[in-house]
């Protein structure tokens, strides 16, 4: 909403700056976007919220600015400046819903002579954004700004017979003044002559009874619409225009018959046209609305110690009209005025007091009632016990686009009917919610392939068409992946280090090779399979462009156990043990951590079985594993482990067909 | 007596020393030996210089003071050397050549700057007992919309461009549904941040994104009041932007709160811009959510991370955020 300030003056008396009235309305809650400067003038651009269409007007916004700075509001002229005698003929329209239409005002007038507006008109129509047309339609224009309320102009010879407002049946169409038919769904608000459909009412006229340079008699509307009609039209024809911007919000429901008179005194006296019917207005008043408040409930809710005399002042300005009664000294009785749609309880009240105040003068308290006890808060979060871990492993996190597309899906190979698709996309880069975390972490490999070493991961949903019967709604769930293209042992033992804080104990199981894994293990719990580690897809990451291996995990965080493990303090061995290392090939059927878990269990002379050094040779796997026996009585001698010793030895030879090499 | 020889030998004396200390306490032995304030033996130089003639303090002092520059420093290199992790001897060799070679940077990953600026609002909060919790992202209409107060045919759901599944599910277009979930569970008195991601059907551009972070803020109690929210608000900002930034507090309209108001801060070009927006909650979203708004009263915000940290950063292009980019990641 453009308002010129010129224009804004002659309904208030204000002297001050365009700054600072500027100022004063963005603080009392009109926003005020920017001021522009058109041919010397200040133009203010409102963005105005969808509850106050009385600002939509210059005069609305007047008000606003009146009881900003305490200045009378002077409002439109509606009288005639010389008499005349009111025909008493009338004309009308059929309503067939009144709902659709519960109340307007109407009224023929004669005696045209089609040309363009005055200086005036026109300059106050520009500087609002809109372009002056000719002097019937301007007024018309100029009305609507000025007093917040739409109306139409028909060509009364175009039309034939009387005039029927219905609701539109499925398909019909209508032409419309810029000439585009319009085809339009159920319910739409559609004025029809004897012959055809003449207005697409409230969103545009029809072409075939639109004003031309031939026009002499006019047939004013001034209706109030059925907002939600309007708006389901506006959203289905994709039609938006000043008029319907207004229909589709609460209208001041007396207005109609104010504008009617206001556009009669400027069509007579800015046109030279004459009256030639009286002016009709159909639909009962408004019934007047009235809410209490008390006094406390305004401290209760704002924290500020306001009296009756302060709230009267705030809100008489703005129309309400407050009684004190001196019975009841801690309550108000205020009179909602017909332009106020949007006040219907006392909180509605207590902003408007609010904003009055002045957000900015409100005192500044923190909370003074005791702390919730949530006991949430001492609780670490597995985001924050993962996300801290992982920065600190050398890790930078990365935030993908949730949405990706076909080709994204097609690229992971993964099946584009179980992805979960949005309806009515904006671009085919965003389609469907990502099934995996997978696909931004190679993607920012490929961004990144001119560092010789990176390493990202990122916690956040992975979606599908899936419905989570716990929830009803598709299913979402947390993960993480973290990923490097430079060691896989570093992210293993990272991960195997992630798992140790959350279980004593978990297995690891070589996985089976598939889309996304050339190899690599499962971590599983009870719970099922926790975490995957790997290598990827060579041709999955090149798929994304992406020509260096990257090692990923990933993790379900949903099946991650709730809270890490408890630890347990162990005490330090008393007495000295013994360290040896043992080397051996390893057939090859027997992963290793089936020989450490094995050895581990054999004896309770064992303390620790460590990994120390792995190489191939011949294809072959050659292990030395750093073996600790310990005795929690005694100190052992080396002949105290040699039945240990020679055990261990014969486990890895019999069972795991290891064969021990001694260098 | 002080000569140019005794100098000499002085200098290549300290320097063998120097090779052989190579642990904390050797070296501490030496300083002491080399800069003890009265025993020190560069001190017993000193105490020579009263002794020279005019013409030789001219010639000597200036080296006698560069060698005590050279003494002083390398202790302190030495010193802090050792105390480092163990630096390769190959790189500390170069280090003797060259102090001024730049270290190694430490393996530590960069937090992403949206996500940092979550964890800070989290922190700030915590302070006033605020937890933190997230839910779905795939949401129905009725806790993002309707339970808010915004039917199906609200004219401010224009302004919130949606994304649909279908008739009853879409993607959440703010963490606000976090509210009503958190609310229907939970018995005041309740302090929660709501940190997640959002969606809105929007054409990418420099600030506009179709899918973004959000972080909402929940207060229900029997003594919720406004001046308790603009005070808390004021805190924050103060303490996210530092001290004496300048925050304004406006009207605004929120079909879920009443009064709702908005939040500005000046920044560095002169212009206000909004940070946030608040509000008391609406008496009907708390009767929705089985909570008596007689009884008790609450008040919300919630605001943009990623429009913080392009304010706190200077970031002038929003899509950097999302553009897994090192160049940018590895700035915060």
């Amino acid at each position: 909403m453009l308002v010129p300030l010129n224009w804004l003056k002659e309904f208030v008396n204000i002297n001050q700056s365009a700054e600072r009235i500027a100022e004063k309305l963005l603080l009392s809650g009109t926003k005020v976007e920017s001021i522009q400067r058109q041919e010397g003038e200040a133009v203010f651009e409102l963005e105005v919220t969808p509850n106050r269409p009385d600002t939509l007007s210059i005069l609305g916004v007047a008000r606003e600015v009146s009881a900003l700075f305490e200045k009378d509001l002077i409002p439109p002229e509606i009288n005639l400046l010389s008499p005349i005698k009111f025909p008493t003929n009338k004309v009308s329209i059929k309503i067939k819903d009144k709902q659709l239409c519960p109340n307007y005002s109407l009224v023929k007038l004669g005696g045209f002579k089609v040309q363009e507006s005055d200086e005036w008109i026109q300059k106050y129509l520009k500087l609002s954004g809109i372009r002056p047309i000719n002097n019937i339609v301007d007024i018309t224009n100029l009305v609507m700004l000025e007093l917040g309320q739409p109306m139409h102009a028909f060509d009364n010879r175009k039309i034939q017979g009387e005039l029927l407002l219905r609701g539109s049946e499925q398909g019909e169409t209508v032409v419309t003044l810029d000439g585009i038919e319009r085809k339009l769904n159920e319910g739409a608000i559609i004025i029809e002559d004897e012959e055809k459909l003449v207005d697409l009412a409230g969103l545009m006229g029809g072409r075939n009874s639109e004003i031309d340079e031939k026009t002499e008699e006019v047939l004013l509307m001034v209706p109030v619409y059925d907002s939600l009609a309007i708006r389901k039209a506006s959203i289905h024809t994709g039609l938006r225009t000043e008029a319907s911007s207004r229909f589709e919000k609460k209208l001041d429901p007396n207005l109609h018959s104010f504008a009617a008179n206001r556009a009669v005194k400027l069509f007579v006296e800015e046109t030279g046209a004459r009256l030639e019917s009286s002016i009709f207005s159909f639909g009962a008043a408004a019934t007047e609305r009235f809410l209490n408040i008390e006094l406390d409930s305004v401290k209760n809710v704002l924290g500020l110690n306001l009296t009756r005399e302060d709230i009267f002042d705030f809100l008489t300005p703005l129309g309400f009209r407050v009684s004190m009664s001196p019975l009841r000294e801690g309550e108000l009785t205020i009179q909602i005025p017909s332009h106020r749609g949007d006040i219907l309880l006392s909180e509605d009240i207590i902003e408007e007091i609010a904003r009055m105040y002045g957000y900015n003068n409100f005192p500044k308290t923190l909370p003074q009632d005791s702390v919730p006890i949530q006991n949430e808060i001492f609780k670490k979060k597995h985001e924050d016990v993962l996300e801290d871990f992982l920065l600190n492993s050398g890790y930078s996190q990365l935030t993908g686009y949730s949405l990706v597309s076909e080709s994204d899906l097609k690229n992971l190979s993964f099946p584009i009917n179980k992805a979960l698709k949005v309806l009515h996309p904006t671009s085919s880069e965003f389609t469907h919610l990502r099934p995996s975390l997978l696909i931004n972490l190679i993607k920012a490999f490929a961004t990144n392939r001119d560092y010789d070493q990176n390493s990202f991961f990122e916690i956040a949903k992975e979606f599908s068409a899936d419905i989570d019967k716990k929830t009803n709604l598709p299913s979402q769930r947390q993960a993480v992946v973290f990923g490097n293209n430079f060691s896989l042992g570093k992210l293993k033992g990272e991960l195997e280090t992630l798992f140790l804080m959350f279980y004593e104990s978990f297995n690891q199981i070589s996985l089976v090779s598939d889309e996304i894994w050339e190899f690599g293990v499962t971590f599983e719990t009870k719970e099922g399979v926790v975490a995957k580690a790997g290598k990827l897809q060579r041709a999955l990451t090149s798929r994304f462009e992406e020509e260096k291996q990257i090692f990923a995990a990933w993790i379900d965080f949903e099946k991650l156990k709730d809270s890490p493990t408890k630890q347990f303090y162990k005490p330090l061995p008393k007495f000295p043990g013994i360290f040896e290392d043992i080397s051996f090939y390893l057939a090859e059927n027997f992963p290793i951590n089936k020989v450490i878990n094995e050895l581990s269990r054999l004896d309770k002379l064992i303390y620790s079985v460590e990994l120390k050094d792995v190489f191939l040779r011949n294809e072959k796997r050659s292990f030395t594993l750093g073996l600790e026996f310990r005795d929690e009585t005694k100190t052992l001698v080396t002949k105290d482990i040699e039945k240990v010793r020679s055990n261990i030895e014969k486990t890895l030879q019999k069972k795991f067909q290891a064969k021990l090499r001694k260098e | 007596m002080i000569t140019k020889e005794v100098l000499k030998e002085f200098e290549q004396s300290f320097k063998a020393h120097q090779k052989e200390a190579k642990t904390v306490e050797k070296i501490e032995e030496l300083r002491i030996r080399y800069l003890g304030r009265k025993h020190g033996l560069l001190q017993k130089l000193y105490s020579e210089i009263p002794k020279l003639t005019n013409d030789q303090k001219k010639e000597f002092v200036p080296v006698l003071n560069s060698l005590k520059e050279l003494i002083t420093n390398s202790f302190e290199l030495k010193n802090s050397h050792l105390k480092e992790s163990r630096p390769k001897p190959l790189n500390s060799e170069l280090y003797e050549i060259d102090p001024t070679i730049p270290g190694l940077k430490p393996n530590i990953g960069h937090s992403h700057p949206t996500l940092k600026i979550i964890k800070e609002i989290k922190e700030i909060f915590a302070y006033l007992g605020f937890d933190w919790t997230d839910g779905p992202e795939v949401e129905f209409d009725s806790y993002n919309f309707q339970k808010l107060r915004l039917h199906k045919d609200h004219p401010a759901r224009d302004t919130q461009q949606t994304y649909y599944i279908n008739d009853e599910v879409l993607l959440r277009t703010q963490t606000s549904s976090m509210q009503i979930r958190y609310m229907e569970n939970h018995k005041p008195p309740i302090r929660m941040l709501f940190p997640g991601r959002v969606y809105r059907r929007e054409q990418l551009d420099a600030t506009h994104l179709p899918a973004f972070y959000q972080i909402e803020g929940l207060l229900v109690s029997e003594a919720a009041k406004m001046t308790d929210l603009i005070g808390t608000l004021d805190y924050f900002v103060k303490k996210m932007f530092g001290e004496k930034t300048k925050v304004r507090f406006y009207g605004h309209h929120f079909p879920y709160t009443e009064p709702s108001i908005e939040v500005e801060v000046l920044y560095k070009n002169g212009k206000w811009l909004e940070i946030l927006g608040a509000g008391m909650i609406h008496p009907e979203v708390l009767k929705n959510c089985n909570i008596d708004p007689k009884k008790y009263r609450g008040w919300a915000f919630g605001m943009g991370p990623e429009r913080i940290a392009m304010l706190k950063y200077g970031i002038e292009d929003i899509r950097l955020f999302y553009s897994n980019d090192r160049r940018f990641l590895d700035q915060f």
